[in-house]
């Protein structure tokens, strides 16, 4: 699915060059929950731009489900984010005064031909969530954590196989957080290949493999015992409030 | 349908900065607003100096006494211009078909009953109404016998039936021009401006002889108006019309002329350079405002552009080209200039009402502002959106997430 095959990225400003990423190799299955995880100014979000296709490495082949990305022109890079990956950001990063439903929609205006069916998809998509009934809320009227499943559902409507997550639970308290991976486990369960970075242990855990990035470089963390069950967790947690 | 969808949420976007957006719609609505009243005007305008060129004739020459760069109206004080210069003109210029000696006095007192006013009073020539082709509506023009026998009859202009005579048939009426008893014997037909901007219908016509022997006593004409025999003889009658007077009234080279000659193509060209400046003027106004507009446009465009960072990321993120982002700004840009443009229009269009009604300039509405509007308000938008559009298309997706 994923392969990164000596990934360098080398910023320039000027005269001084920093460089950030060196020789990063790693693959990731099709299926499988991969955590990234590093401290700030590891080059997480270097990483997480070039995964994305959003940004070219200064070296390396990065092939996605087999193909060369960085090889195309910036029109087929554009196909690619909005076939193959659903991105889920920090922050929701949702129009405002939209309502839930056409922000989840947002992919598929971009996609080549627009779907007939559409509506449907993205209703699914809201109720694969748990936002069923917020359908026509507007970001305003939304909490923090139905702001960021609706920004999931964003990135599932398209139907991509690769999720990717950079610090999806950053802005969200421990239960919310818990909340979103949970859904992400659930999302991974039915088959969709993730992967999360982040900078906090806790829910790195709840991958399956976790890579550790320090500067600039990938090692494989030792294989985890049993990656935790944000769904078991939650059910763990005290039922003070209701978040919803 | 891809862009119709770019389309709609284009909309949205321009809904959600309200103020901003209507800054824009407003900055354009006054460029073209300008420019539908300044087209309204200058069309308007254009018309009437066609008409006045009309009126004027367009195979007449007008020869004025006294010298000067005015034009036209005669010096009412020259008196070198004689009746045997106008009979001269009639018999030694090729193409001249006959000519219409006239004495003009501006003003002088007019009196029916108890009722008085100032009119200009015209002694004119036998075939008057053919030289101007001045129809008479009511009663007749004076008679070979009358301007032979120096009669004290008149013709009447509308102005002064409706001033001097309201409610009377003016036809047989007395009325006293100078203290002198005239009889009314006819009425002009309604002619409007002259070609120098003045009323035509606050005149009076009496006999040529019986202005300057018995009215006013003087042995000299203020005008004489030539009738060419064609357009294209014109040209030609006015060349030769200057040696002839020098000649007759004894002028040698340096000497200024004390006449002047006036054409229908000098009028044209006088009428057509007053009415030059005042586009070039109006449409220098214009310009300067669709440029204001377009200066907002794009200010307030570049700074949508920096305020929306997330969302262009976004869009290139889930997919979007950066033609697709070009296109989505591109199509703000223009949806802000187009509103602005109609309503430009509608402000126009009352504006031309308005002028119309409150200034002398006629104003004439037509669909070539409502065209040009709608085509310089998509230029304006093109021009002005599209380097924050461009802008907004090469922003660096990974930075503009951030």
């Amino acid at each position: 699915m994923i392969e990164l095959i000596g990934i360098d990225k080398i910023y320039t400003n000027g005269a001084v060059e920093t460089p950030v990423l060196r020789d990063v190799t790693f693959q990731a299955a099709k299926g499988e929950m991969v955590a990234v995880m590093g401290a700030s100014g590891s080059g997480k979000t270097t990483l997480m731009n070039i995964l994305g296709c959003l940004d070219a490495p200064s070296g390396g082949v990065y092939k996605l489900n087999g193909v060369d990305v960085f090889s195309h022109d910036d029109d087929a890079i554009s196909a690619i984010r909005n076939q193959e990956i659903g991105f889920v950001f920090q922050q929701a990063n949702l129009l405002e005064r939209v309502s839930a439903l056409d922000n989840v929609l947002l992919p598929l205006i971009y996609a080549e031909t627009y779907p007939s069916g559409a509506k449907q998809r993205g209703l699914a998509a809201l109720r694969s969530v748990g936002l069923e009934d917020r359908v026509h809320y507007r970001p305003d009227q939304l909490s923090g954590g139905q702001q960021q499943r609706v920004a999931i559902a964003r990135a599932l409507v398209g139907n991509p196989p690769l999720i990717l997550a950079d610090e999806p639970t950053g802005n969200l308290d421990r239960r919310t957080g818990l909340e979103i991976m949970a859904i992400l486990q659930k999302l991974n369960r039915e088959g969709r290949t993730i992967l999360l970075i982040t900078h906090d242990a806790n829910m790195a855990a709840h991958a399956q493999r976790i890579l550790t990035l320090r500067d600039g470089t990938v090692t494989e963390a030792e294989k985890p015992e049993a990656p935790l069950d944000a769904a078991k967790e939650l059910e763990k947690l005290p039922a003070e409030r209701g978040e919803q | 349908m891809r862009y119709w969808r770019l389309v709609k949420q284009s909309t949205g976007a321009l809904h959600r900065n309200r103020l901003r957006s209507a800054m824009v719609i407003l900055g354009v609505m006054a460029g073209i607003g300008a420019l539908t009243v300044v087209v309204g005007i200058t069309k308007g305008v254009n018309r009437r100096v066609m008409d006045r060129v009309n009126k004027f004739g367009s195979t007449a020459i007008m020869l004025f006494a006294g010298g000067g760069k005015n034009v036209p109206g005669g010096d009412q004080s020259a008196r070198t211009l004689t009746l045997d210069d106008a009979g001269a003109i009639e018999q030694q210029i090729d193409g001249v078909d006959f000519v219409c000696p006239q004495l003009m006095r501006p003003r002088a007192a007019v009196s029916h009953r108890d009722r008085s006013a100032q009119f200009a009073i015209m002694g004119v020539c036998k075939r008057w109404p053919e030289a101007w082709d001045w129809e008479i509506t009511e009663g007749r023009f004076f008679s070979e016998q009358e301007y032979g026998s120096m009669s004290r009859v008149a013709v009447i202009g509308r102005t002064v039936v409706d001033e001097l005579l309201p409610g009377v048939n003016p036809v047989g009426e007395s009325i006293r021009i100078n203290n002198a008893n005239f009889r009314v014997i006819g009425v002009l037909a309604a002619r409007g401006a002259s070609p120098g901007g003045g009323s035509m219908d606050d005149r009076i016509a009496i006999p040529l002889t019986t202005a300057m022997r018995r009215t006013f006593n003087v042995t000299s004409v203020t005008l004489v108006r030539i009738r060419t025999t064609g357009v294209d003889r014109v040209e030609g009658v006015a060349a030769e019309l200057p040696a002839l007077m020098r000649e007759r009234h004894h002028i040698q080279a340096p000497q200024p002329d004390d006449f002047r000659i006036v054409t229908p193509d000098a009028l044209l060209g006088l009428a057509q350079s007053a009415s030059g400046t005042l586009n070039r003027t109006l449409t220098a106004v214009t310009a300067i405002s669709l440029l204001a507009g377009g200066v907002v446009l794009m200010n307030l465009m570049l700074l949508s552009v920096s305020e929306r960072r997330r969302e262009i990321g976004l869009r290139r993120a889930v997919g979007g080209r950066r033609g697709d982002v070009l296109l989505q700004f591109l199509f703000e840009a223009l949806t802000l200039t187009t509103v602005g443009g109609v309503f430009g229009l509608i402000l126009g269009a009352a504006g031309s009402v308005v002028a119309a009604k409150y200034t002398t300039s006629p104003v004439e509405i037509s669909w070539e502002p409502a065209a040009i509007g709608v085509a310089l308000s998509w230029a304006v938008g093109i021009v002005f959106g599209l380097l924050p559009a461009r802008r907004a298309s090469r922003l660096h997706s990974a930075d503009a997430l951030r």
